[in-house]
């Protein structure tokens, strides 16, 4: 009996010891190193740099983000010919209800806005500028400045560039990109 | 005398087992993911197909010791790093984007691996096949994202 008890023991002991590690011994799994932005909403605000009461908008929804149910909304954008406009953008993440223009703003250093116009006379100079050495374009303020009459697509594109912004659209994971319909008319 | 003996003994083997069984289950589960690739055969959002399908290619490592990294891999040219562990007695599964470096030729695994790192449940696991649910991914927060993993 005697030679049971200590089987017993030993056995449980050694058990405790080295048979079983729990969950709690895991290492930390560290953060994720590039999140995602989710935007579920971008909005332009163009203002006719000759008359500001012309101010017109439009708008991409897409309420419940990437995949999912089809955009609610994807503006064509009109614009008058011949027509210097100034530009803003606002965005919006519509699962956690908040708007995130100022988030890009405050990691500007991290983000570039790509604009890629196709069949269509049209100008885009970014005027906004990070805090880079040397500054670099942000792009959620820009100038555009339309030709004359057609139709054609603005590409807006958001890169993530965290500590890899160069200026150039390479680098970086795409957040946003999204091709807009655009007629400029006399 | 003897019967007690007899109870004594088999009673602790019956313990034994019984713990080692049931705390053993993440360990056991993430020894099937260690040093093996498992392919993703499916992804669904909200029960809507995605269509990128990347390569799971998980290192060897000790899940108690270390922190444990893989590559996640998209149409045999695009990369990126993950780090990853189970717990939970083997019921949970997480994954985290640990690239340093993004640029244009590991964009699209980068694009993935980050978008989907979250914490899913282990819906089904065994040697061969595994699937996993989640309603906490980065990019799809409070969406039923899915993924059927085989074994390459």
């Amino acid at each position: 009996m005697k030679k049971y008890k200590i089987f017993l023991i030993t056995s449980f002991v050694a058990l405790f010891i080295f048979g079983c590690k729990k969950d709690t011994d895991l290492p930390k799994l560290p953060q994720p190193i590039n999140e995602p932005e989710v935007i579920t909403s971008l909005s332009i605000t163009l203002t006719d740099s000759s008359n500001v009461n012309d101010v017109r908008t439009f708008e991409f929804i897409d309420s419940d983000g990437d995949g999912g149910n089809q955009p609610i909304k994807f503006d064509t954008i009109f614009l008058k010919s011949n027509t210097t406009y100034i530009a803003s953008l606002k965005l919006f993440n519509g699962i956690l209800n908040e708007e995130i223009t100022s988030e890009i703003e405050d990691e500007s250093n991290d983000h570039l806005f790509v604009y890629k116009t196709s069949e269509i006379n049209l100008e885009i100079e970014i005027t906004d500028l990070d805090n880079n050495t040397p500054p670099l374009p942000i792009g959620l303020r820009s100038k555009w400045r339309s030709g004359i009459a057609g139709n054609g697509t603005i590409q807006i594109i958001l890169k993530h560039q965290p500590g890899i912004k160069d200026g150039y659209e390479s680098p970086g994971n795409t957040d946003v990109d999204l091709n807009f319909q655009t007629k400029i008319i006399n | 005398m003897n019967n007690i003996k007899q109870y004594i003994l088999g009673f602790s083997v019956l313990l034994n087992l019984m713990i080692n069984v049931s705390c053993n289950k993440t360990k056991q589960h993430s020894k099937w993911l260690t040093g093996e690739t498992w392919k993703v055969s499916e992804v669904t959002i909200d029960g809507n197909s995605f269509g990128l399908l990347p390569q799971f290619k998980f290192d060897e490592c000790d899940i108690y010791d270390e922190i444990c990294f893989g590559t996640l891999i998209v149409e045999n040219t695009s990369m990126a790093n993950f780090a990853w562990q189970i717990r939970d007695k083997g019921s949970i599964f997480e994954l985290s984007d640990q690239t340093q470096n993004v640029d244009e030729s590991n964009e699209e695994a980068v694009s993935f691996s980050s978008s989907f790192s979250g914490i899913y449940n282990v819906n089904q696991i065994d040697k061969k096949s595994m699937e996993l649910e989640s309603d906490n991914c980065k990019r799809y927060p409070g969406k039923k994202v899915i993924f059927k993993l085989h074994r390459e």
